[in-house]
């Protein structure tokens, strides 16, 4: 029976989760955000903040033991460390299984704020040569929208949660409402202009992130304390807690329900309506069906995914919203693994001050506009930075006693980290279903993941390696170590597409506003929706899509069309 | 203003720095939690001790002994190790300690200083390249021996922010400071603020 009803339920308070209340509060509605795991408070449960590594217990190393049995998954995360621990999902707790053969590492965060806690917080734009290249190239579906679309959007949100980054002019990679950059260092500055010099077409710029370089909408300014993922009470970069939830609650209209989880959502035949949400108390196990006019899901892309399968009903035997059998399929994430490190000699007379929570960008320099200069499809970019090798080398060195310590008493050399992360072709054979055996202790099914990456991605790897040895062998690097294998799907933390928008019902979920072909009054608004995975870091846009989206859904419940 | 008196300041809330709203930082921070004395009972306490004072000594700043490197050891044997690397480990220190008092006359923690260091150099040389892996979990016995000593020592009070700089809130940031005569390297920097373990 329905117990309440609301005029929208968001489900999931991740990074769009957040946005989807916050937009739908402000333009009126009462909001009901159903949070399947804990409450989170901002600054007070953030343990693992400003404590000096005596102050952990393995010193920050962190208990391997207990994370090898319980966090096997987890700990392949880029955050994941004892500081930060908290604010991920105990592995054995929340199985799920892997095709045999195949390979995916779902990363999660179950609590208030998701994954906005820990998130890499690097936010760039798309481009329109972005959306137009499924159509461009023949692979996956034509996105349904093109930057023109988007554009305002990507402002309402850089203006909102403050990007800190440089305004450069470049076509695939357009510029934002940006706060100034955390600047380069000496290496970054020299290993740049030996890189646009010898590599015309490429270039090397700050990159852009959440993370504010100035006081910015009652927020405060980053104190370059380091660790950003074990949470930052100041709210110096951009995650539910120090955002969305608070103008979201400043409007008096939203009611949060944490250890909820929802099992499914209701569809009434008659209306064509979604008409509820079937909801789990985590904890003492009561079931409810909440009633609301508006549903945004929002429980990141594997969870949609799972909501949207146990969903099925007469009017939908293959699960909600799922006329075109495209729900689960098409799953992608970021290609990311290779990793090149090169040591420079000299510069010996700089140090930073300050734990910058950004680092450099290369942006993709790959078959652009009009040129096929690869053996591959797409295209990639890197993340990196610069820095002085700390202490730690000391393990490498055969040093003993007073010399030991001399030795490390001085900062190391300078060394420069690049990242490849690379854009995935879309490939309908990696789907999430659900296990046809297997249940967790709610008795919801579990999820079915089978993921591979294809030659296409194996090249661009090689390729990625390749490049980045020979930038930092032209910046000057007298030692270069290059790690090449591709890391398994997923652990970009970029799990993305399942529910994508496309212009045809008959093969995509969602329309160019992320709601539902079939049901005008569900939104599906986290990364699921993605038609591609095109290789900038997705975050900004599954908020400025949420954005549009709500802005859409309100106006149709305004004007009485939902 | 020197690292402990920022971190006493930060636990009241009190510190101001450059970065406006720094005063929000009194979120109280938990106390930790008691690391196990597992020691009790493999009675190597002293042998760790002498270990990784020869291969961290006090000098100007206190050693690995004062700083309670010893006790770290311990506790990683204990409570990181996987059984078979703490039965490795732990058969490399007794037959360590069984070498030096055969060749030496005495157990190694009795011996001078001076001629601890030789042992233990000697000792590096002659493991170079001899089993593969990456310490503190693999590899031969010194080189495991010197990484928990330098992980322990570095993370460490005394290490961390005596031997070395540690501004656990910097507050400001210098892309490219000049670094001054004496001026030492930091304990914790960009990309590192995390520690990891091979």
């Amino acid at each position: 029976m329905t117990s309440s009803t609301f005029d929208a339920i968001v489900v999931g308070s991740g990074i769009s989760g957040g946005w989807a209340a916050k937009e739908l509060t402000e333009r009126g509605a009462r909001v009901l955000l159903i949070e399947r795991g804990r409450m989170v408070r901002h600054g007070e449960d953030y343990p693992g903040e400003h404590k000096a590594p005596w102050e952990f217990p393995f010193r920050g190393f962190g208990d391997r033991l207990l994370y090898e049995r319980d966090y096997p998954v987890q700990r392949r995360g880029r955050g994941f460390e004892e500081g930060s621990v908290q604010f991920f999902v105990n592995d054995r707790e929340h199985p799920y299984q892997v095709e045999p053969g195949t390979h995916f590492s779902w990363l999660r965060g179950y609590q208030v704020g998701g994954r906005s806690l820990m998130w890499g917080r690097a936010s760039f734009r798309l481009s329109d040569f972005n959306f137009s290249e499924n159509k461009r190239d023949g692979h996956g579906i034509d996105w349904p929208i093109r930057y023109a679309d988007v554009a305002p959007w990507y402002d309402h949100v850089e203006r909102f949660i403050g990007v800190s980054g440089a305004r450069e002019g470049i076509d695939e990679l357009p510029d934002g409402e940006f706060l100034p950059p955390f600047a380069m260092n000496c290496i970054e500055e020299h290993a740049k202009k030996a890189i646009e010099s010898r590599f015309p077409g490429r270039r090397m710029i700050n990159e852009r992130t959440a993370v504010l370089s100035r006081d910015h909408n009652g927020r405060s300014a980053c104190h370059l304390c380091g660790p950003c993922h074990r949470g930052c009470s100041t709210g110096s970069y951009f995650s539910t807690q120090s955002s969305t939830l608070p103008a979201a609650q400043a409007t008096g209209r939203l009611t949060i329900m944490t250890d909820t989880i929802v099992a499914g959502v209701d569809y009434d035949p008659q209306s064509k309506r979604v008409t509820a949400v079937r909801t789990i108390n985590s904890k003492i196990g009561t079931h409810e069906t909440i009633g609301a006019r508006l549903i945004f899901l929002n429980a990141s892309t594997l969870g949609t995914i799972q909501i949207l399968l146990n969903s099925r009903n007469e009017s939908f035997p293959d699960g909600l919203a799922n006329r075109s059998g495209a729900v689960g399929r098409g799953i992608m994430d970021t290609l990311k693994g290779p990793m090149i490190t090169g040591t420079f000699a000299g510069f010996d007379q700089f140090q930073p001050v300050g734990n910058r929570p950004t680092g450099i960008y290369i942006p993709r320099f790959r078959n652009l506009a009009g040129r096929r200069d690869a053996d591959f499809l797409r295209g990639y970019g890197y993340q990196g930075s610069g820095s002085r090798a700390l202490w730690t080398r000391g393990v490498e060195s055969r040093s003993i006693g007073p010399a030991l310590k001399a030795e490390l008493r001085k900062p190391g050399p300078w060394t420069i980290m690049l990242g490849g992360m690379g854009e995935p072709l879309p490939n309908d054979d990696n789907i999430v279903r659900l296990d046809p055996a297997r249940t967790d202790q709610w008795g919801l099914p579990q999820l079915l993941v089978s993921h591979r990456w294809t030659a296409n991605e194996e090249r661009m790897a090689q390729d990625m390696a390749d490049q980045g040895e020979a930038m930092l062998r032209a910046a000057g690097a007298v030692k270069v170590s290059t790690i090449r294998e591709i890391k398994p799907g997923g652990e970009t933390n970029h799990e993305m597409g399942g529910a994508r928008m496309g212009h045809d019902p008959r093969e995509s979920v969602l329309n160019g506003f992320n709601q539902a072909h079939d049901i005008p009054n569900l939104f599906v608004t986290d990364g699921s929706c993605m038609t591609s995975s095109p290789c900038q870091n997705p975050s900004l846009t599954y908020m400025a899509l949420t954005a549009r989206a709500a802005d859409h859904a309100m106006t149709q419940l305004q004007q009485g069309a939902l | 203003m020197g690292p402990i008196s920022r971190r006493a300041l930060l636990r009241t809330g009190a510190v101001g720095g450059s970065a406006a709203g720094l005063a929000l930082l009194g979120a109280p921070l938990p106390a930790t939690e008691p690391v196990a004395a597992a020691a009790a009972g493999t009675g190597h306490q002293p042998l760790l001790t002498a270990l990784v004072d020869t291969i961290i000594p006090a000098t100007d700043t206190p050693g690995a002994a004062e700083a309670g490197v010893a006790d770290f050891v311990t506790m990683m044997v204990e409570r990181w190790m996987h059984p078979e690397e703490r039965a490795r480990f732990l058969a490399g220190l007794d037959s360590f300690d069984a070498t030096v008092r055969r060749i030496h006359g005495h157990p190694f923690e009795a011996l001078p200083p001076a001629r601890r260091l030789e042992i233990l150099q000697a000792m590096a040389a002659a493991e170079e390249g001899s089993v593969a892996g990456a310490p503190p979990a693999e590899g031969p016995f010194l080189a495991r021996m010197r990484a928990l000593a330098i992980y322990g020592y570095y993370t460490s009070e005394a290490g961390a922010s005596q031997e070395l700089e540690l501004n656990l809130v910097p507050g400001h940031y210098e892309p490219c400071h000049d670094l001054q005569p004496g001026e030492r390297a930091v304990s914790l920097g960009r990309n590192n603020a995390v520690l990891r373990m091979p």
